[in-house]
């Protein structure tokens, strides 16, 4: 009995631990919600050489970096693995050529980059000491062979061969020196091509149709900074310092990844040291690790828009009296304060832009007005009628969003029914059906950095058409953003688009989510460079002691 | 026997022909479609449609049927529309790993529920039975998500004595490791099978105690030790046979939950993420197999009770 005691007492007091009760965040560092200056040309500037000096305990090299993913990759070839887990656990071990960030370019397999006056050749230099993991060089006879393989329907990856739906041609001028030519001008272009990861041909070349291929599972050779020592399916990654890096070896000595498809058993293993990071979606998390010694927490920009689109083809949504009602009668930050508990895991939304966008502008945004909201339901004569409600029960927070416009909405005469789908039964409903049973949708896209894809997204044939209306003007607009590369055009072009998007009130920005990660406190330079999958650069970490 | 045999396996022809009709039916009319996947904003829709027909997911919801049951009727339950990796040797991979989990669990499972059952049945309605009972009717009502993470708790956050998920320990392949990420998640799904099994032995125990047989022995001045295990088990062990042939499916489809919580690569949580990605082929290989599995587990308990129990067979 007395055992029997003693195991209950243990188990309360567990529970009483997991659930965890703090004080607010003192040190969580504020989002960034500035509004940044429109872009020019990024300004080319040399890789990042070197971590960041040491802002905590003493500096060691070596140590370990544990993360985890809900999920596993599928395989350990780059080009299909797209999704999030894949871009998060084999960032280490493919690098791109460069990064076109706000204020800069970062170089990494490319020493320099030229963009032709017309805008329609790209010239790419690499650095001359680069090598695979197995120690061949890469060179342009890699990138070559990458984009003919890509353009192999067989192989199932054509990203980054295609402008306007027509081919690029890529030549090379010597073993360093390549030039993509383009079929028409695109200016986002540019970012794709610098975000693009490479395979080394002399391993994959024998293999005919890549798609599908046991090669894919068992290669993982790349180009950065840690290299593949063991794969257990289902489980872990475990990937270890790769010596001969063109930019110096790493200071952590491996970096694992762990698969945790439950929440709950991911934040036990963090705090049981088995993690070194962990994302953090509620306020009462936040609050529990900005408070505890032991961890960091860092806000980084994810680069999202959460927005409520509205369905174009149901015939309540389809009056624009009605829309504007409903963007009158919401009150963002209420919306925040109940659904995120604070703005600091998600502040409002102006635009359908994130302000990490280069072309992100401070348009005024929607103001709440419920008497004129209202006046136009009772012009609409649809007091009292129900709006179908549907979001992505999968994504954090959206169901308590979806209360929220539910509670709102009430006020004003609107009866919600709100309807949860998990992911791909959302996104069936939301972009790929056209039946109109439903009158709003909560969803979100990545408009981080230049808007690459974002015109077709737009277009009469794009994810949106289907459901929320746009205009041809607005698709036109899009299209012209990306076919000039003056950065003043295409700062009012981008300008005009966020405006007219808010004019015909057919999305309604809710969020601008943060990237809010709890860190071992031992792992320093996470944030060197905000941007998200999180840490671009794994020679910026370092073990403090 | 032989044609008893021969028939029920005839039998399982329509029934697994049925199961697969309603189980692509369901799969492919729930909201969703894997192409969904491949989606890039730069993608044309003549990529598309050639994108599709090379997934085998163009043509009506028969032609697709019909073009899956071809393959299957040649051995080829097809490729993941995902990761194009073959259905079988996806599966195949994470196979063992399941079949470890589910077989401890259940055979920690019979370890325990045989005895409990047994005492529980001897001491009807006596304290031990009521303590039994009161544990039986907790182990079938905790939720196993919830009983999972207490254990986790307990034994790796404060305890610190057993790793929280997985199966190995980073660069350690050892039996030990091993073992030592077996133990919460067999005990987590043992609990439940545990309360269910004794359940049903105690209740057999309690009816062949209340049988002529018994009595008769009693009459010839059998003692009580003589009659409990020289006659009464053995018949209280032939429900045994009915519950490890319900069972045996599990052995191979493993558990969604726990081995979710407990981050255990096994099928259950590659049948999630076929779900989840709305990997037909995926989907149905993993149904088929449980169906298949579950149909031959049946089978085969039918078969054992004939071995055991000549009454049956004589029927």
């Amino acid at each position: 009995m007395k055992k029997i005691t003693s195991m209950a007492l243990a188990l309360l007091t567990a529970g009483a631990l997991l659930s965890g009760c703090g004080t607010p965040a003192s040190n969580t560092p504020p989002a960034d919600t500035t509004s940044p200056a429109p872009s020019s040309t990024p300004a080319p500037s040399t890789a990042p050489e070197a971590s960041t000096p040491p802002t905590g305990g003493e500096r060691v090299d070596g140590g370990t970096l544990i993360m985890c993913e809900p999920s596993d990759i599928s395989s350990l070839n780059i080009i299909y693995e797209t999704g999030d887990e894949g871009m998060t656990m084999l960032k280490p071990v493919y690098d791109p050529l460069y990064i076109v960030a706000k204020d800069e370019v970062r170089y990494y397999l490319a020493e320099s980059r030229t963009v032709s006056d017309d805008g329609l050749a790209i010239t790419v230099k690499l650095r001359e000491n680069l090598k695979w993991h197995d120690g061949e060089p890469i060179t342009t006879d890699d990138i070559l062979w990458n984009f003919e393989m890509r353009m192999n329907p067989d192989n199932k990856s054509s990203g980054g061969t295609k402008v306007n739906g027509e081919p690029v041609t890529v030549t090379a001028q010597d073993d360093y020196t390549f030039t993509v030519q383009l079929p028409s001008v695109s200016a986002a272009y540019d970012a794709t091509l610098g975000g693009l990861k490479f395979l080394p041909k002399h391993v994959y070349e024998s293999t005919p149709v890549l798609s599908g291929a046991d090669i894919n599972s068992t290669s993982g050779v790349g180009s950065g900074p840690f290299k593949v020592k063991q794969w257990n399916k289902g489980e872990s990654l475990v990937l270890e310092r790769f010596d001969d890096y063109y930019r110096g070896p790493a200071s952590l000595e491996s970096v694992v990844f762990k698969i945790i498809p439950n929440a709950s058993a991911e934040e036990i293993a963090f705090q049981n040291g088995e993690l070194s990071v962990m994302r953090l979606t509620t306020q009462d998390k936040l609050e529990k690790y900005s408070n505890d010694p032991n961890y960091q927490v860092y806000t980084l920009t994810e680069g999202r828009i959460n927005y409520m689109g509205f369905n174009s083809n149901s015939p309540l949504t389809s009056d624009p009296k009605v829309r504007q009602a409903i963007c009158l009668a919401l009150n963002v930050d209420e919306i925040i304060a109940g659904a995120y508990g604070s703005s600091d895991l998600a502040p409002a939304a102006k635009t359908v832009f994130c302000p990490s966008n280069f072309y992100y502008t401070d348009v005024p945004g929607y103001s709440q007005d419920l008497e004129q909201a209202k006046q136009l339901i009772a012009e609409a004569g649809v007091e009292g009628e129900t709006f179908r409600l549907v979001y992505n029960s999968s994504r954090e927070n959206m169901e308590n969003c979806a209360l929220m416009i539910q509670q709102q909405l009430k006020a004003v005469g609107l009866n919600v029914e709100i309807q949860g789908y998990e992911t791909q039964g959302f996104f069936e409903v939301f972009f790929y059906t056209d039946a109109g049973d439903w009158e709003l949708g909560l969803n979100g896209y990545s408009t981080n950095g230049d808007n690459q894809g974002d015109e077709y997204m737009f277009s009469s044939e794009g994810f949106l058409s289907k459901n929320i209306c746009t205009t041809d003007e607005i698709a036109q607009l899009w299209n012209q953003g990306d076919a000039t590369n003056d950065p003043a055009q295409r700062t009012e072009i981008y300008k005009q688009i966020q405006e007219q998007i808010r004019d015909v009130y057919t999305m309604f920005p809710l969020t601008s989510p943060n990237f809010v990660i709890a860190v071992d406190k031992r792992l320093q330079g996470v944030d060197a460079i905000d941007m998200v999958p999180i840490f671009e650069d794994y020679l910026n970490l370092y073990m403090t002691n | 026997m032989g044609k008893y045999i021969l028939k029920r396996l005839l039998i399982l022809i329509p029934v697994l022909l049925l199961v697969s009709v309603f189980s692509f039916l369901i799969v492919h009319f729930a909201p969703g479609d894997p192409l969904n996947m491949y989606m890039r904003p730069d993608m044309t829709q003549e990529e598309l449609d050639t994108l599709r027909v090379s997934l085998g997911l163009d043509g009506t919801i028969v032609d697709q049927y019909i073009g899956w049951l071809g393959n299957v009727l040649h051995g080829n339950l097809g490729n993941s529309v995902i990761t194009s990796q073959s259905v079988s040797g996806r599966m195949m991979e994470v196979l063992p790993n399941t079949v470890l989990l589910m077989g401890t669990s259940m055979l920690l499972s019979f370890l325990v529920a045989i005895p409990l059952g047994l005492a529980a049945g001897l001491n009807k309605n006596r304290l031990p039975d009521q303590i039994i009972s009161f544990f039986s009717y907790i182990g079938i009502s905790i939720p196993s998500f919830w009983f999972g993470l207490l254990l986790i708790i307990l034994f790796s956050l404060i305890l610190k004595l057993l790793p929280s998920s997985g199966i190995h320990s980073i660069g350690e392949t050892g039996l030990v490791d091993l073992i030592r990420h077996l133990i919460m998640p067999s005990i987590v799904l043992s609990v439940g099978n545990v309360a269910v099994f004794t359940r049903y032995i105690r209740s057999n125990t309690i009816s062949q105690l209340e049988e002529e047989y018994v009595l008769t022995a009693k009459a010839k001045g059998v003692g009580k030790r003589g009659i409990l295990y020289g006659h009464v088990l053995k018949n209280c062990l032939l429900p045994i046979i009915t519950l490890a042939g319900m069972r045996f499916a599990s052995l191979v489809t493993g558990s969604f939950i726990v081995e979710s919580v407990f981050g255990w690569p096994g099928m259950g949580m590659l049948g999630m993420s076929a779900i989840n990605n709305r990997d037909y082929p995926m989907i149905m290989g993993f149904t088929m197999l449980s169906c298949l599995l579950l149909i031959i587990g049946n089978l085969l308990a039918d078969l054992l009770y004939c071995v055991c129990d000549p009454r049956i067979k004589a029927q």
